[in-house]
């Protein structure tokens, strides 16, 4: 058996034991029941919604909770439930993207920071200092006035401005990574710097990254809400909980459900990825073990 | 820093709407068009306007508002007093609530207040600051009628904003302050300390904390523009007239020179301040000093 397939074999018997730690955490089943009931009710929210979330009654114009409507009802006499059920998949999907751009960019730009080393090591570190002079939110908000305000533009500007913190995790684990003997083998056989950055160390210094990504969930779901709230992110009639939450603003004494719900929809989806990322890091972090 | 006015300067010139056709109309004659594309530099080639665009910030000139025609130095030098404001009374009650509470957690390691506190810290850090704001808005504002919902001018008008702010930094304050005494008070000096005998208060504040601060002190930077982005969100919350507001009604009007200003003083403001904390890190740990 050849050095490269112990080193998988290595983190295929890590993998069992972070499975194991997640399994006895309490956070971590919590987190995971929270993100999971997410999931459901984005894959199924045709039929869990009791209404469709543009359906408009306007004698129920600002109903409070009620059997028939237990989140109560908008201005437009829309159903707060319903429209919630549907939010969940705004923000599952500006998740995902966000982090699969932010992730995507940072892994792809640290890795070649980390092993190529010189002008190219020089230019994303740059690149990640310019970039951190911006606040997150800030960056993101002018990025969004570049690409015109709307979902899509949210999505992309919170995968651009999110990436310099992935790159500068996988550069740093790159350049621990790059001397090892598993490496060092791979060069000895020929192995080109393209095969044993990405078959080899990128694989090996995926685990801070897999953290970073599901924390970055929830820091997405917080700024597109921001940006939906300031009227930047989701446009009407989609039901984004940051939209939803702008618009009840203006009723906030006469209906406060419409200020209470879609918020609490945020938090715990919020809670659910940052429960489940900090287990998953405790897990993957050999100290907390003691 | 030149890097961070190059990125500002590429968004705006990306941004769409062309500057001359907005301050001409859409029916203006052509010459008159032509003639206030000359005088804004858009005529010239890319790199000699950000050359141009370099020279005047360098003499503090952030041209004039589009919409307001006022210079956009004094829109913004205007807003920025009172962004900073907020965010240094956030900052400094996200520190004030957060170092008390992360010593006890550690402290009573395990125990229920431990517990409570940390779970407590991260419901804070899970909730976007803007809807906290509505939260203790509609409850002090609305309810109890406390305190104003919106505003600027008095102390009562900051107490919600301040409070918000300070309350979601004091949850990831609480955090690090308690991971930083934990490492520390299972050290061997902290053993000694109290092996000579040493009151547990003088052992925790005397010798304990001071190792532990620096962690800390290192999150103020990062911090930073955490809270000024904060800062800017909540602004639009409690209709503040500062950096947050004219931002954003400056993207929704295409106002691009008082975009451009406000993220390059908030950008500068971050800069400074993580100097700041560099330096307040260096007094703090004399080993840096001598590196």
């Amino acid at each position: 058996m050849d050095e490269l397939s112990e080193t998988r074999l290595a983190s295929d018997g890590q993998l069992g034991r972070v499975w194991k730690q997640l399994l006895r955490r309490k956070a971590a089943l919590a987190g995971a029941a929270l993100v999971f009931l997410l999931l459901v009710t984005a894959v199924a929210a045709p039929w869990l919604a009791p209404y469709d979330y543009a359906d408009q009654n306007l004698d129920l114009v600002l109903h409070p909770p009620s059997l028939a409507h237990p989140l109560g009802t908008d201005d437009f006499g829309r159903d707060v439930l319903s429209r919630i059920v549907y939010g969940s998949r705004i923000s599952l999907s500006v998740g995902t993207v966000a982090v699969g751009i932010g992730a995507s960019l940072g892994v792809l730009l640290g890795a070649a920071a980390g092993y190529l080393g010189g002008w190219v090591d020089h230019l994303v570190v740059a690149l990640i200092d310019i970039a951190w002079s911006f606040p997150t939110i800030l960056l993101a908000i002018a990025l969004v006035a570049v690409l015109r305000p709307g979902l899509t533009s949210a999505m992309i500007a919170l995968g651009l401005v999110t990436w310099p913190s992935y790159a500068r995790v996988m550069r740093g684990q790159i350049l621990g990574l790059r001397e090892k003997e598993f490496a060092e083998a791979g060069r000895a056989m020929g192995a080109s710097s393209w095969r044993i950055l990405f078959r080899h160390l990128v694989p090996n210094a995926l685990a801070p990254i897999i953290v970073m990504a599901t924390l970055g969930m929830a820091d997405a779901i917080i700024v597109e809400s921001t940006l939906s709230y300031l009227s930047l992110g989701a446009q009407p009639p989609l039901p984004s909980w940051g939209s939803m939450l702008n618009a009840g603003r203006t009723f906030m004494y006469r209906a406060p459900w419409l200020t209470i719900f879609p918020g609490l929809a945020i938090l715990f989806t919020v809670l659910g990825f940052n429960l489940f990322g900090d287990a998953l890091r405790d897990a993957l972090d050999p100290r907390m073990k003691q | 820093m030149v890097g961070v006015t190059l990125v500002v300067f590429l968004l705006m010139h990306l941004a769409p709407g062309d500057p001359a056709l907005l301050i001409a109309g859409q029916n203006a004659p052509p010459e008159v068009y032509e003639r206030i594309r000359r005088s804004l530099g858009l005529d010239r080639p890319l790199y000699e306007q950000y050359l141009l665009f370099l020279t005047r910030v360098g003499r503090g000139d952030l041209g004039r508002s589009l919409l307001l025609g006022e210079r956009v130095a004094d829109l913004v030098g205007q807003a920025l007093a009172v962004t900073l404001g907020l965010a240094l009374a956030g900052l400094g009650l996200s520190y004030l609530i957060g170092v008390p509470v992360g010593i006890v957690s550690a402290v009573r390691s395990n125990s229920l207040v431990d517990q409570a506190s940390m779970v407590g810290a991260l419901v804070f850090v899970s909730v976007p600051p803007f809807w906290l704001g509505l939260i203790l808005m509609y409850v002090f504002g609305l309810r109890l009628g406390w305190f104003p919902i919106s505003g600027h001018g008095s102390l009562a008008h900051d107490v919600l904003p301040a409070v918000t702010l300070g309350l979601g930094g004091a949850a990831l304050v609480a955090r690090m302050t308690r991971s930083a005494m934990l490492e520390v008070i299972r050290q061997d000096f902290v053993r000694t300390a109290r092996s000579k005998g040493l009151a547990e208060r003088v052992v925790i504040y005397k010798h304990a904390l001071r190792n532990a601060v620096i962690p800390i002190i290192s999150l103020l930077g990062l911090r930073l523009g955490w809270t000024v982005g904060g800062a800017v969100t909540l602004e639009m919350v409690f209709s503040r007239p500062g950096m947050g507001r004219l931002l954003v009604n400056s993207i929704l009007s295409r106002d691009y020179p008082v975009v451009q200003g406000v993220l390059l003083i908030l950008a500068f403001s971050v800069m400074l301040g993580n100097l700041f904390a560099d330096i307040f890190y260096a007094v703090a740990d004399p080993r840096i000093k001598y590196r």
